[in-house]
């Protein structure tokens, strides 16, 4: 009698219990460069979406280094503006975050300051830079930055003390027609072959060129079918509203594209592959709107090939993309509005790929930069 | 037996291999059964879930007579263990392992007959029943900005689980006491997905939204499939079964949802707040063709009846099949993941004729391990700037289970 009675109990137990979850769509492949969602709040210690705000220094223009492979470890340099006895300018600072979330001297972070790392001293600099760009390269931090005589180098041992060049590294030059203005948004990466590549914005366009040495640097064609040296990417021509389909948005960047940020990886397939994110710009009654898109190419030469989608568009002036990736996915951080919409300021924002994925809760802020 | 089994039926298995194996049948067989397969597949070397597919299976072949000529009636399930079906709707883009993630997840019922009319020639036919379902979900309600606790949502959820069928035949003869040939015809089945969706909801009485979506689609498609196979028994004790089976992939249906949807969410008076941008109407899905290809699939199976005595046989069994996989590199925006597949398979029956008071019919019991490899594959895309990139499929399904057959 007792075993039925535990026959019954266990029949009845076993009919009642659910089905699991169905599955299928766990670590499925990606480029590595989202598309991107925003930050949560329950990811973040501050405000969302920002990572690195302040409404006194305006953060922006972010380049992030990665300091893990496995962790999302990151040393952050931006601009910020400096205030001193009525004037003011653009220096860079440095930040660090352990969970690429948290960084140090952000809003929140009372008592911390992110140390200053670069300001203009140089003539040429005329008192300005800006877009800086770190890269590793053989222990030392390379910080590739932007100023009105062209793109200057400084490098450093330890990442807080930087030594510039004495000269800027890449100026304009001026028998390239598209180069209307002096290259700047620098983006630099250490090919395969063991060459540098720069990727830099000038005239509305993202030009390429190459060096040995990370210092001279020369100016790479995207297309030897024309005699001319021709920009990687350029500007795409608009679609009038009448001739969308319906619901289809127009092209994000029809009248400038900027601040390249390029990050290589080779593929499964045995393949390099350039990837770069930029900052695409229309013009919509009147109304600059930006936002972030992608364009890669296989190989180390050509021109870079955009999807037509941006990665991240939130409608709030975001520019000068950066990111990175490690083994639990990758994170972009641009600049964009912050605070109230009738007195904004620029701000860090994060945003986080795969999109369909949550982050674990944010760790406290890093307490050291 | 590496589903070599157009020719080579004697049991409830018929139902499903070639239902004019049914007149064959010389008892009344009742058969309980379950199975489990197991999905290893990864992509770039890292598992993505697929769930495995498993259930129970129920059969029975009932043998008689009509007018002398010997029939018989068949039935056959596969319940689920997990749920009766799943839906999936997913953007064509997303990268889904096409003929493993989804399909295999419905309820079967299969009924047959088949006949006898000659002592060398069987002939069946029958339907198959597979769960379909269709749904609406309805919103309703009031969003209020400036007293959030005034708005209000209702929304009712209606969903039916449905059934489609479709068509099997069969036919067998027999070459002699030592061959049979057979043929089966399996019909095609396309499971619809059809969801609507309304939001019908006031804005704090500044204007009203309205948000009707209709979504079809095929969430399952299994092509026509025609097999012709062979069983021949080379001694007394071994048996060979050659089987081909052609399979329609070529009329697939991509399991895309074609969206309708109607927008409407007027200006309030006096035009649109500043910074506040009223949405857009969707974009129209434009469904890509996914170009599958027909197939042809060898299997072959191999039998030897090791122990053959009055009340006891103890059947060893092989088989091997070569899928090659009918969908087309997906090098473009779509990401359909398949790969070509080898199975080996391996097996034991016993049977037992007890000759007891209260039983004197006959007991089997069947078992099969059966592993599949699939070739790994590096998918090379074309666009260099498309966001899921090249990837490396692979992968193993490892599928077992077990059947009694009670014959009276």
């Amino acid at each position: 009698m007792d075993k039925s009675r535990y026959l019954i109990a266990s029949l009845l137990l076993s009919c009642s219990t659910l089905g699991s979850e169905g599955e299928g769509d766990r670590n499925l492949p990606t480029a590595g460069v989202g598309p991107f969602r925003k930050l949560d709040g329950d990811e973040l210690i501050g405000v969302p979406p920002f990572v690195f705000a302040d409404s006194f220094a305006n953060y922006r223009e972010p380049s992030v280094l990665s300091l893990s492979e496995k962790d999302p470890e990151v040393a952050l340099y931006a601009v910020a503006l400096q205030r001193i006895a009525g004037s003011q300018r653009d220096v860079f600072v440095r930040s660090h975050a352990s969970d690429g979330r948290s960084f140090y001297g952000s809003a929140g972070d009372s008592g911390h300051t992110p140390p200053i790392v670069l300001e203009p001293t140089l003539p040429w600099e005329a008192g300005q830079i800006a877009s800086p760009s770190v890269l590793g390269y053989k222990g030392e931090v390379w910080l590739y930055y932007a100023t009105p005589a062209g793109i200057a180098l400084a490098t450093s041992s330890d990442g807080f003390t930087f030594k510039k060049r004495d000269n800027p590294i890449f100026v304009r030059d001026t028998s390239v027609a598209w180069e209307a203005d002096a290259p700047h948004a620098p983006s630099v990466a250490l090919f395969p072959d063991g060459k540098f590549h720069l990727f830099y914005g000038s005239g509305g366009a993202i030009g390429e060129a190459i060096s040995a040495d990370g210092v001279t640097f020369e100016r790479l064609d995207s297309d030897q079918a024309t005699s001319a040296i021709d920009p990687v990417l350029t500007p795409v021509s608009d679609i009038p509203a009448s001739q969308l389909p319906t619901g289809e948005k127009p092209p994000f960047d029809v009248i400038r594209v900027d601040h390249p940020c390029v990050v290589l990886r080779t593929t499964v397939a045995d393949r390099l592959h350039v990837r770069v994110l930029y900052t695409g710009y229309r013009n919509t009654d009147g109304v600059i709107l930006s936002a972030i898109g992608f364009a890669a190419r296989y190989g180390d030469r050509g021109k870079l090939v955009r999807n037509t989608a941006p990665v991240f568009s939130v409608g709030k002036h975001e520019e000068a993309p950066t990111f990175f990736s490690w083994q639990g996915g990758a994170f972009l951080y641009v600049h964009h509005d912050a605070g109230q919409s009738n007195a904004p300021y620029p701000a860090v924002a994060g945003a986080f790929a795969p999109a369909n994925e949550k982050l674990p809760k944010p760790l406290t802020f890093s307490t050291s930069p | 037996m590496g589903s070599a089994s157009t020719a080579d039926s004697a049991d409830p298995s018929a139902n499903y291999y070639n239902p004019a194996a049914l007149a064959s049948v010389r008892t009344i067989q009742l058969s309980l059964g379950y199975f489990r397969a197991d999905h290893h597949l990864a992509i770039n070397g890292q598992d993505n879930h697929v769930d495995p597919v498993k259930g129970v299976n129920i059969a029975m072949a009932v043998p008689g007579r009509v007018l002398g000529v010997p029939v018989a009636f068949g039935l056959a399930l596969h319940l689920p263990d997990d749920r009766v079906s799943r839906v999936r709707a997913l953007r064509q883009e997303q990268v889904r392992w096409e003929l493993y993630d989804n399909r295999n997840q419905r309820l079967y019922l299969a009924a047959n007959v088949a006949i006898r009319p000659v002592k060398w020639l069987e002939v069946g036919g029958g339907v198959s029943f597979m769960s379909s379902t269709t749904g609406r979900l309805d919103i309703t309600g009031q969003a209020n900005i400036f007293s959030t606790k005034d708005s209000w949502m209702r929304h009712e959820v209606d969903a039916d689980l449905t059934s489609i069928r479709y068509p099997q035949l069969g036919i067998r003869a027999h070459l002699g006491k030592r061959a049979r040939v057979g043929l089966t015809y399996r019909g095609e089945f396309q499971l619809g997905l059809d969801l609507k969706a309304r939001l019908n909801g006031n804005i704090s009485s500044l204007t009203t939204a309205l948000y009707d979506l209709s979504t079809s689609s095929v969430n399952a498609f299994l092509p026509r499939q025609i097999a012709l196979g062979g069983s021949f028994d080379v001694t007394d004790r071994f048996r060979a079964n050659v089987d081909l089976t052609w399979f329609n992939w070529s009329a697939y249906i991509p399991p895309v949802a074609k969206l309708d949807v109607v927008l409407d969410v007027p200006p309030p008076f006096g035009g649109w707040p500043a910074g506040i941008t009223p949405p857009a109407q969707p974009a129209t899905t434009i469904v890509l063709p996914i170009n599958m290809s027909d197939r042809l699939v060898p299997h072959l199976g191999l039998e030897w009846h090791a122990i053959q005595e009055k009340r006891v046989d103890l059947f060893v069994r092989g088989g091997y099949e070569f899928a090659q996989s009918p969908i087309p590199d997906q090098t473009r925006t779509t990401n359909y993941v398949d790969l070509d597949r080898h199975t080996g398979s391996v097996g034991l029956g016993v049977a037992w004729r007890p000759r007891t008071s209260f039983y004197r019919g006959e007991l089997k019991l069947d078992a099969h391990f059966q592993w599949s490899e699939l070739v790994a594959h590096t998918v090379k895309k074309d666009d260099p700037a498309d966001f899921v990139g090249d990837f490396r499929a692979s992968g193993r399904i490892i599928n077992f289970g077990t059947t009694l057959t009670v014959g009276f």
